[in-house]
């Protein structure tokens, strides 16, 4: 990396993330004194406003510019959205993980300008003011979580059309899509008109925010006496005063014109999962050949390029999230995960020259943002999964790995074209979408354990007393496993209903209140329909809720099946009674319950039987509902960091876990739970039908020693590929350091499933003596990459 | 024990068979040496609620100075196991029927497929059960699964020969070149064994030999000469060093047995190198480590 990268790489990891209250100055100054404007124009006004008025920053050194902030690591808030209280902004400044620091004129603009106009009229206290007590019962509970109450939907992927078209091109098939308005026949002509005008402002805001860059550059190049860095800001005012009026020309171009694209979709509103360019080495793949070809571009120049561009997103902290948001994914990173190989759109495989470079600028950045993923098809070359599973075993998470084969059969299932489908690929941890043409939206976490609870205890919930479900059978009365089966179904479909009804009416309070006519030029086919990208402008309109812990439901529901109705080693009467004590006094049943019973991720067809049909219980539950924008609902399987908000407020289930602690992760079995290897977890994994989903998450433990060498990397491979031919979406390879080892000797029954290679064999990290358990601990700092 | 990555390529399952003619003091899988079910004893998971000693039909379970103690009146029936729900009990091997192991073993099919895997039998000693691990390879062979053997090579002849030629590659262990050294260490003279080495490489089986090297006891000077005399008289066969580690220890302790080598180190790097040297100048191709 060049002294240039790896200053601005230092400056970005060293820099503390702050809040700026800039935009939130600007946006309620505008709000104040804007006329009365309809939804779409008063927000393309106010984005108009906000990027004429801010900050713009170039930094020293710095190759592609622009910033969310007013500087690096500055972080705008979003009123409209959610208010923040001074309070939380005290909760900000000086909590232990995750904090922005917060100054005195921060508090002072947010008490006299920001608080003032926005309680009551921000979208989180208008959403809160429209949901049923059924809702808010159970909200609260921990039944789901709401993505929209402190974000605005997002949840997308660019594609290639901002390497096609300028913003002027889009303003003219703006224009042209107003010319065929038909005021006497289509009653919705005029909100069209309003929305598709909206777009037209939104597209000259956003290149009046790169002409202020190029007019800054310029500036700052007739000041520069360092000749080198002279012609470089006389290139960056060149290419800012070019794109994204114009389509790019070159590789700096093209990679410029996406940073402002993207600025203009974080600033517009605060878009979960931010934005995304997706398949970055195939658009940009021409860019670098032609370059190459003509001389203008070298490798090195165009990994400087990239390297720097890979800095603006680590510059670019998540806004802060407060209260259960912020425990259900309180983290800087902003999920940005940008897809590398795949397929192109006709089929053929997506990885080329530019896709190794891309690799190993991800491996030299080691950036929390933006974050990556290999898009594996079969077609992929073994060299490609390689290359990228040598960055994985260096064991700071990234890139994952994603089969994008699979991805396609899911669209396609989905019933998106072929062509829309190859395009597509996963964005946010693990969720699938037709890139560039679709808003999948997702809208909330889904605590599938809590759902057993709540059966178990005939709709009430044991952690507060309060009613929460139905009355779905006094489980004493259960006379055999079916009756389980039904009740939970009962209550899960009455679950399900008070999510959907108040996903349905914030899909309608965003629809008319939060447009987002700037993200709406970049999503296929908002402008041909003038329609706008949070009211069914988009080609495929999908709603996602998230099951969260099938490891765990299917552990307890198994626990039932298995030592109350098959083998009757336990009364349901005693089941509860050991629940409700927390195993208290009741350690020998807890122990039965984790250890003697069969349980989800070790090939065994008892416990993987019971996963399949929890899957189509939640499925059909969910799967091919309406939503409000002419799409449907469908279900994934991720959970972030949910699982651990979710355990917290789950008392004691049924596979011997206690109250409080975590539930397992994405489609994971629950931590310690498989106890056969990774084969057997693969193969349990691959008994959940991946193609009816729109994303699942699975993650393997190793120890370094057990992927070290050539060999490591060939046997994680054919873990890979083998796992893909089962039709498994995505998986990753978390390979453990020390700190948890250490963490495994204090509490081995979380950490069961964790194995470690100890000589000639691989064994059971928890199943060797403390001696050898702290011999290989001392192994694995020394290994410790 | 399915996801063994150690023993042959790929990704396989390898399959312990119960029993050994031999005893070697360094043996790293004591729980495969005994013919019959072991039992063994996890003392940190245990919580002393003595329901084994309840449930023992022999009676064979107590408590002395705060220890659960097992005497030798146990047949192994595995009731306390059973009943034992920290798992702090289990009985190690049972058995299978052909059927089922087969079965156990195609679940990782996909898996053999995809890297050039498969099965790899191990033990103890697999020829010592002769009928079964020839009818066993049969099956995978028909299967297209690919089969290794890890063998001590003690065993009679043409049984022997007959069901390691069934198998794709043979582990063959050499432990040490001297017969009356070769009885004193493992139980048993090493006469048989040569021969069925030799027997095996003059059919031009794939073949590779594979040294366990214990300090003190194989790998003085002497010692590797001889290794080195031998092997180099024989058709050219890859020769694997296997440094001596102690992590069988706990095995041992589990199974409430004395582990004999408590003061062997593990062997030097620069000792590992010699050996691996003088193997190499008499022109054998050697690695060291699996």
């Amino acid at each position: 990396m060049t002294e240039r990268v790896a200053r601005l790489r230092q400056e970005s990891l060293d820099t503390k993330p702050w809040l700026s209250l800039e935009r939130a100055s600007l946006l309620t100054a505008f709000y104040r004194q804007a006329g009365p404007l309809s939804p779409p124009v008063l927000r393309a006004r106010s984005l108009e406003y906000v990027l004429a008025n801010r900050t713009i920053y170039i930094g020293a050194e710095e190759l592609i510019v622009g910033e969310r902030g007013p500087s690096p690591k500055g972080t705008p808030t979003y009123p409209e959205l959610c208010c923040h209280t001074l309070e939380d902004f005290e909760i900000l400044d000086t909590r232990e993980k995750i904090a922005y620091c917060v100054d005195d004129d921060a508090r002072r603009i947010q008490r006299d300008e920001v608080i003032p106009y926005w309680q009551g009229r921000s979208m989180r206290d208008r959403m809160f003011a429209e949901m049923t007590p059924e809702w808010k019962c159970a909200y609260e509970a921990g039944v789901y979580t709401e993505f929209m109450e402190q974000r605005a939907p997002g949840h997308t992927v660019l594609g290639d059309v901002i390497y096609r078209k300028g913003l002027l091109d889009l303003k003219r098939d703006v224009a042209a899509s107003i010319a065929k308005l038909d005021f006497f026949n289509d009653p919705r002509a005029y909100d069209k008109e309003q929305e598709l005008r909206a777009m037209a402002i939104a597209a000259d805001a956003v290149i009046r925010l790169a002409e202020r860059h190029a007019e800054k550059a310029a500036e700052m190049a007739a000041a520069e006496s360092n000749l080198q860095r002279k012609a470089e800001l006389e290139r960056i005012a060149e290419v800012c005063h070019r794109v994204p009026a114009h389509a790019p020309r070159d590789f700096q171009e093209a990679l410029q014109a996406y940073w402002f694209t993207h600025l203009g979709v974080i600033t517009e509103l605060n878009t979960w999962d931010a934005f995304n360019p997706g398949h970055l080495d195939q658009h940009l793949y021409p860019f670098y050949r032609d370059g190459l070809a003509s001389g203008a571009l070298t490798t090195e120049a165009a990994r400087e390029l990239l390297q720097c561009f890979w800095v603006k997103f680590n510059n670019q902290p998540a806004p802060p999230k407060v209260g259960v948001t912020a425990a259900e994914s309180g983290t800087y990173t902003d999920f940005c995960n940008i897809n590398t190989g795949g397929l192109k759109p006709d089929g053929s495989c997506g990885v080329n020259d530019l896709s190794y470079l891309v690799l190993e600028v991800i491996d030299e950045m080691r950036l929390l943002q933006p974050s990556s993923n290999l898009q594996l098809s079969k077609k992929n070359p073994e060299r490609f999964l390689k290359r990228g599973l040598e960055i994985v075993r260096k064991g700071w998470g990234q890139p994952s790995l994603f089969n994008a084969d699979m991805v396609v059969e899911e669209l396609l299932r989905q019933g998106k074209s072929i062509e829309d489908a190859r395009a597509g690929g996963t964005s946010g941890c693990v969720e699938t979408g037709a890139f560039g043409k679709e808003a999948y939206i997702l809208t909330g976490y889904f605590n599938l354990p809590k759902v057993l609870e709540l059966t178990l205890n005939n709709g009430r919930d044991p952690r507060t007393g309060k009613m929460v479900g139905i009355e779905s059978g006094d489980p004493l009365e259960f006379r055999c496993y079916a009756d389980v089966a039904a009740a939970f179904r009962r209550q899960l479909h009455f679950l399900v209903e008070v999510k959907i009804r108040g996903n349905n009416v914030i899909e309608r309070l965003y629809s008319r209140n939060m447009p987002a006519p700037y993200l709406s030029l970049l999503v296929d086919d908002c402008i041909a329909r003038g329609a706008d990208y949070n009211d069914g402008g988009p080609r495929y309109n999908t709603t996602y809720i998230m099951g969260v812990a099938p490891g765990t439901c299917t552990d307890s529901l198994s626990a039932i099946k298995y030592n109350v109705f098959d083998q009757k080693s336990l009364t349901m009467a005693e089941l509860l009674a050991a629940l409700r004590d927390n195993f208290e006094g009741h350690e020998k049943t807890r122990l039965m319950l984790w250890n003697k019973t069969p349980k989800y991720g070790n090939d065994d067809a008892y416990a993987d039987g019971i996963l399949a049909e929890l899957f189509d219980l939640f499925f059909d539950e969910i799967n091919g509902r309406p939503n409000t924008k002419g799409g449907e609902y469908r279900v994934n399987y991720l959970s972030t960091t949910c699982h651990v908000y979710f355990g917290s407020v789950t008392g004691a289930t049924p596979d011997g876990r206690r109250a409080g602690e975590p539930q397992s992760d994405g489609i994971s079995p629950a931590q310690g739970a498989d106890r056969k290897g990774p084969t057997a977890v693969i193969q349990s994994a691959a008994r959940m039908d991946h193609a009816r989903t729109g994303g699942t998450l699975l993650n393997q433990k190793f120890t370094p020693r057990l992927v070290e060498g050539p060999e490591g990397i060939e046997h994680m491979a054919r873990l890979v590929r083998s796992y893909f031919k089962l039709d498994g979406h995505h998986i990753q390879f978390n390979v453990v350091t020390a700190e948890t080892l250490r963490e495994a000797q204090l509490h081995p029954e979380q950490h069961r499933d964790l194995i470690v290679r100890v000589a000639g064999y691989s064994d059971y990290f928890c199943d060797l003596t403390p001696a050898l358990q702290n011999e290989i601990i001392g192994r694995t700092e020394q290994a410790g990459f | 024990m399915r996801f063994a990555t150690q023993d042959g390529p790929g990704i396989r399952t390898t399959i312990f068979f119960k029993g050994c003619p031999l005893c070697c003091a360094w043996c790293h899988n004591p729980e495969s040496q005994r013919f019959l079910p072991d039992r063994v004893y996890f003392e940190e998971r245990c919580r002393h609620c003595l329901e084994c000693a309840g449930v023992c039909p022999q009676h064979a379970i107590g408590e002395v100075d705060g220890r659960v103690e097992t005497s030798d009146a146990c047949d192994y029936c595995g009731t306390c196991a059973g009943i034992c729900m920290a798992e702090a009990r289990q009985i190690l091997g049972r058995r299978y029927t052909l059927t089922e192991l087969i079965a156990e073993v195609e679940r990782d099919l996909i898996f053999f497929d995809d890297s050039g895997g498969g099965v790899t039998l191990s033990g103890g000693e697999p020829l010592s059960q002769p009928g079964f691990v020839s009818a066993f390879l049969r099956a995978c062979k028909e299967r297209e699964i690919g089969t290794v053997i890890e063998t001590c090579g003690f065993a009679q002849a043409e049984t022997f020969l007959s069901t390691a030629l069934l198998a794709d590659r043979i582990l063959f262990d050499l432990k040490l070149m001297d017969p009356e050294q070769h009885r004193l260490h493992t139980g048993v003279r090493n006469e048989a064994i040569l021969r069925n080495l030799e027997a095996l490489l003059a059919r031009r089986h794939a073949v590779t030999v594979r040294i366990p090297v214990i300090p003190g006891i194989n790998d003085s000077e002497e010692a590797m000469a001889q290794f080195a005399g031998y092997l180099s008289g024989l058709p050219p066969v890859p020769v694997t060093l296997l440094p001596y580690h102690r992590t069988g220890i706990a095995k041992y302790v589990r199974l409430g047995r004395e582990y004999a080598l408590e003061a062997t180190p593990q062997p030097a790097a620069a000792d590992l190198e010699r050996f691996r040297e003088v193997l190499t100048r008499a022109g054998l191709q050697v690695t060291v480590g699996g």
